[in-house]
């Protein structure tokens, strides 16, 4: 019993790196799901069955599902790609505004974030 | 602020961190054993209640006033994002259907996957109803048979048949289903209090354990957060997919 909780919880610390190293977000939202999961065997390994449900259900469903129907609303709508991979075609530019740079893979527009802004 | 000066500030935070976490992570009881707290409650949610999943009379009937602020928790954060993203008087609202018009047809969903998000439908309620139904007896309970209840209607946007959708246009009906489940968790709160007593007291007959209707309150009160947390999820989930919704709609015609 040991050697799988040992298992699972290194598989855990993992799944967490992964979702941080994902750039992404719609790529994001899925390894995100993933992760959910893991946390839920996890704690059922850790014999927590009632938190497992939740888990699953709130990780490995709702939180990727709001994630992802945010997503195409933020992208759909303003100047971003698509859900999808936008690869088709630009994006229709409407009414000038054109919103601010798509979510994540900010291509162009704002000033970057980061470096001495001082 | 320099690079350095935000790096000097990091270390200092990140070195803090690391200490209160190595000496909070010593104090705790050795993997697999189990604090005398948790034996306590077990007892006590079995024998005195006669919930069976202790985690239930933990949450139901023991801590029933931390279960209706939680509650209340996401009742504010709610309000909170609404009147943030309220329309101010320079904006206008676009209605979904508007917004459909303008967008790209969205890549078609695969035979596959309407198949089995159809197919699925009937055993994800099914389990969800059990789950809430036996929130007393076995792990479960109303907040993971509502979410579960809330994954049904995923599935049957996914089937991408929008008029079959539960949340296709009632709702208003959702909305006050939510109120008054959560007006009735504090009123089966209140109901220790009418009878003269503390606020969440257990005053039904809690019967025999691993029976159907056992534990008193706690399997009335699991129904209640199964309804309010399956509508409150409902709406905050057709709030995104109206949109999706309306373009589907327009493509069909």
């Amino acid at each position: 019993m040991i050697a799988v909780q040992a298992i699972v919880l290194l598989l855990v610390a993992g799944g967490a790196v992964a979702v941080a190293a994902t750039r992404d977000p719609l790529c994001q939202a899925i390894v995100a799901g993933v992760y959910g999961l893991l946390l839920a065997i996890l704690f059922v390994v850790f014999q927590a069955p009632d938190v497992a449900l939740s888990q699953l259900l709130v990780g490995g469903v709702l939180v990727p599902a709001l994630v992802l129907l945010a997503l195409d609303k933020t992208r759909g709508s303003g100047g971003g790609p698509p859900l999808g991979r936008g690869s088709g075609g630009g994006p229709p530019i409407e009414e000038g505004s054109g919103g601010g740079p798509p979510l994540g893979k900010g291509s162009g527009g704002g000033p970057p974030i980061e470096e001495g802004s001082s | 602020m320099s690079r350095r000066g935000r790096l000097v500030v990091f270390a200092v935070a990140a070195a803090g961190l690391a200490g209160l976490l190595a000496w909070g992570l010593g104090g705790l009881p050795p993997l697999g054993q189990t604090p005398p707290y948790g034996q306590m409650l077990i007892t006590v949610a079995t024998m005195t209640r006669q919930v069976q999943n202790a985690v239930s009379g933990v949450n139901f009937d023991i801590r029933l006033a931390d279960t209706i602020l939680e509650e209340f928790l996401l009742l504010t954060a709610a309000t909170g994002v609404t009147v943030l993203l309220r329309r101010l008087d320079d904006e206008r609202e676009r209605s979904p259907e508007q917004l459909a018009a303008e967008r790209p047809a969205p890549p078609p969903v695969s035979d596959a996957v309407r198949v089995w998000s159809l197919g699925l439908i009937g055993p994800t309620v099914v389990v969800g109803l059990s789950l809430i139904a036996h929130g007393h007896l076995s792990p479960g309970g109303g907040f993971q048979g509502g979410a579960l209840m809330v994954t049904a209607g995923l599935l049957g946007f996914l089937a991408g048949r929008p008029r079959a959708l539960p949340w296709g246009g009632g709702v208003e009906l959702t909305e006050a289903m939510e109120g008054a489940a959560g007006a009735g968790i504090v009123i089966l709160g209140l109901a220790g209090v009418a009878v003269g007593g503390a606020f969440g007291q257990n005053v039904l007959p809690v019967g025999q354990r691993g029976a159907l209707a056992s534990g008193g309150l706690v399997p009335l009160v699991g129904g209640a957060v199964g309804v309010a947390v399956a509508s409150g999820t409902a709406l905050v989930v057709r709030a995104f997919v109206a949109e999706a919704l309306a373009i589907r709609r327009a493509r069909q015609r």
